[in-house]
């Protein structure tokens, strides 16, 4: 796996207050991942790089090659949907602390509390704002960091 | 459901998707069917059709102008409109289609499970056909920067 990340970090990032993420942007739309990436980037949330994969098995190779901090995950896609992909992560023993958020159309409270049962640390339903997701994904790198629950949300949906 | 209620809930979730996901303002127009908008074989117009099951189930219709869905594909790819694939064009429709869809549903019922089919890429012709009655159905029709937009839902 690559050494990106700020040094004197160690992997959760504690003692890195200032640090930029890299973003991995799971989507088999070339448009939506440029859609996603540039309504986070407009969020002012600290990105260091942004990673593409267009489906799972790709995300998962990237996984394995470069250092990432956050995975924003589609949920069907060909190949490998986002679903699987968080799966397979969970079973990893180096990916599966690497927070996993699922952008989703998805209406149904009960399917995405099934997410949340999954393992993913947060789902996002689109539409989203920049200001919605910074909230969320600054919320969720918080609690990586700093090993404690959030006092205001846990680990809750984006719901907007 | 009433016919009203669900026109509602697509107005207010159209609204959402694009100005919250692609930053584009609307505003809506009196337009009763696609054919007062466009003509078949005359204007390229990108039509998806999106299945659904659940409390009821249906069809949600979307009518995107090629030319502003490759414009909204250049907006975020940062290219020039004329140089972005068809391809590109088509995914967008398709996922406004699906946003559009799926945030409807929330705002009608978010306790209720709606299952939504992949987007599906149609004719003009097929989905303004009189096939579809679009005075008894559901259909939206708008304005933007862009050019005009339609969306409509056919309940089974």
């Amino acid at each position: 796996m690559g050494s990106g990340g700020t040094p004197g970090c160690n992997k959760k990032g504690r003692g890195c207050r200032n640090m930029a993420y890299n973003v991995l942007v799971v989507d088999d739309s070339l448009p939506m991942r440029s859609v996603i990436k540039k309504t986070v980037k407009a969020s002012g949330f600290k990105v260091g790089r942004f990673f593409d994969a267009s489906n799972g098995k790709e995300a998962l190779h990237i996984l394995g090659e470069e250092w990432l901090d956050l995975v924003l995950t589609d949920y069907n896609m060909p190949d490998m949907n986002g679903l699987e992909l968080l799966t397979r992560m969970k079973k990893d023993e180096i990916l599966k602390s690497i927070p996993v958020v699922v952008i989703t159309t998805e209406g149904s409270q009960q399917r995405l509390n099934e997410f949340l049962e999954m393992g993913a640390a947060a789902y996002v339903r689109k539409p989203f704002t920049p200001e919605e997701i910074r909230t969320k994904l600054n919320a969720i790198m918080g609690e990586t960091e700093h090993g404690k629950g959030n006092s205001e949300d846990g680990d809750e949906g984006l719901d907007f | 459901m009433e016919k009203e209620t669900l026109k509602t809930a697509m107005k207010d979730s159209i609204s959402e998707v694009l100005e919250k996901m692609f930053f584009v303002p609307l505003n809506f127009s009196e337009h009763k069917s696609p054919y007062e908008l466009w003509k078949p074989g005359k204007d390229k117009v990108l039509v998806t059709e999106l299945g659904f099951q659940g409390p009821f189930s249906g069809t949600v219709i979307s009518f995107i102008p090629e030319e502003n869905a490759l414009s909204l594909a250049a907006d975020f790819l940062g290219e020039n409109a004329k140089e972005v694939p068809a391809q590109h064009g088509r995914e967008i429709a398709q996922e406004i289609t699906n946003m559009v869809s799926g945030n409807t549903f929330r705002l009608l019922d978010s306790q209720s499970v709606f299952d939504l089919e992949t987007p599906k890429m149609s004719l003009f012709e097929k989905a303004a056909a009189s096939q579809v009655d679009w005075v008894k159905e559901i259909f939206v029709s708008l304005q933007t920067t862009e050019g005009s937009m339609a969306f409509g839902m056919v309940v089974r």
